[in-house]
């Protein structure tokens, strides 16, 4: 087994790059260092992933846009004056869905991107949580990462974070570094395992 | 994925970026088309919530002749209300639609009648037309009714509905615009 986790051809070579960003564009460049980081966990140390976070979003947003649907073909079967006081209802419903969606992203998943659990190889203790989050502010090229790791045992919550200009892990045409990147986030997620036996 | 195949064979992902796409999983893309549906169900919903609001099946309309110059002129966009308890009276400048007709017409009203039982019937006529509306009503009709109004003139912006008029007469152009709008919203990602 070589130095990475991940085998290089999946990271870099051959014609189907799958870290290759668009250089410049600096929400693509995230984006691409979040998919790094969670393939690390979850395809590298292979931790099994958790989809309740996106699978609230997309169910409230389904909610949202079925308000929606139902609105236009109700109108579209009672032509307007009936249809009044079903048009206000899935107004208001869908105002009501929409605010709760934002206070989802805001509260509830904030900058997590992925939610992973790392099941006690004893079979004895609940499954640790290691949850990944990001931050890329504005008109900078300073991105965030945080890993936050909590115990299955003790119910522990510790995390690290590290901030880099995003340039020290791409190169020249927009592709992610695998030399560079992998060794950081693995660092991150020592850390916090060594943290643990503390 | 096949799409993703094309698009590189004919060297597109060169002009869009489709590598954030490439490497989505089922749950982003799907994320994806609901961003699109959210952004036109949002567009919906404010339309009907207009509708509500004005109480008119058509709360925004442009205006396609030059039967009202110079008040308006063609392409200007007119905000309508339609609030039953107002009555109709002569100088009010209506949209109205003909039974069995789709394109709405703004015209101003030039006689009312009402009789004892309150039904009200009316006449109008475009300000840059030489005779009243009788020839554009339905074979047989002599005056509209209330049902027929959609609502009543109560603001405007000029020139912006030009685009609607644009859009229409070359529909080929409408779809282009949509489909690249479409495509770019799918694309692009948070």
């Amino acid at each position: 087994m070589g130095q990475f986790l991940i085998p290089e051809e999946e990271w870099s070579t051959g014609e189907k790059k799958k870290f290759q960003s668009t250089l410049w564009d600096a929400s693509s460049m995230k984006n691409t260092l979040d998919d790094a980081a969670k393939t690390i966990f979850v395809d590298g140390f292979k931790y099994k992933e958790s989809h309740r976070l996106i699978d609230g979003r997309l169910a409230i947003s389904l909610l949202a846009c079925s308000c929606a649907a139902f609105a236009l073909v109700w109108d579209y079967l009672n032509p307007f004056p009936q249809s009044r006081p079903v048009l206000i209802a899935c107004v208001a419903a869908y105002y009501v869905v929409t605010c709760v969606l934002t206070a989802h992203m805001v509260w509830w998943e904030k900058n997590i991107f992925m939610r992973a659990y790392q099941s006690d190889p004893a079979g004895l203790d609940p499954d640790s949580v290691w949850t990944l989050s990001s931050n890329l502010p504005r008109y900078t090229t300073d991105y965030t990462i945080t890993v936050q790791f909590k115990d299955g045992s003790t119910g522990s919550l510790n995390e690290v974070s590290i901030t880099k200009p995003m340039s020290v892990w791409y190169d020249g045409t927009g592709l992610l570094l695998q030399s560079q990147y992998e060794p950081e986030i693995r660092k991150l997620h020592d850390q916090l395992i060594s943290k643990k036996k503390d | 994925m096949a799409i993703m195949d094309i698009m590189h064979r004919i060297g597109l992902d060169s002009v869009i970026p489709l590598d954030d796409v490439k490497r989505m999983d089922k749950r982003q893309l799907f994320y994806q088309v609901l961003n699109f549906g959210m952004i036109v169900s949002s567009a919906l919903m404010i339309w009907k919530g207009l509708m509500v609001l004005t109480g008119s099946e058509s709360p925004i309309v442009v205006v396609l002749s030059g039967s009202m110059e110079p008040a308006f002129f063609r392409g200007d966009l007119l905000f309508l209300t339609n609030v039953e308890e107002d009555p109709i009276q002569v100088g009010d400048i209506c949209v109205f639609k003909i039974k069995d007709r789709e394109i709405p017409i703004v015209h101003r009203v030039i006689k009312v009648h009402q009789d004892i039982d309150g039904n009200v019937k009316f006449l109008t006529k475009g300000d840059n037309n030489q005779i009243d509306d009788r020839g554009l009503y339905s074979p047989g009709q002599m005056w509209l009714r209330r049902s027929d109004v959609i609502g009543r003139a109560r603001g405007f912006v000029p020139y912006v509905g030009m685009v609607t008029i644009v859009m229409n007469d070359y529909p080929k152009f409408k779809y282009l615009v949509l489909a690249v709008l479409g495509l770019f919203v799918l694309i692009h990602r948070e």
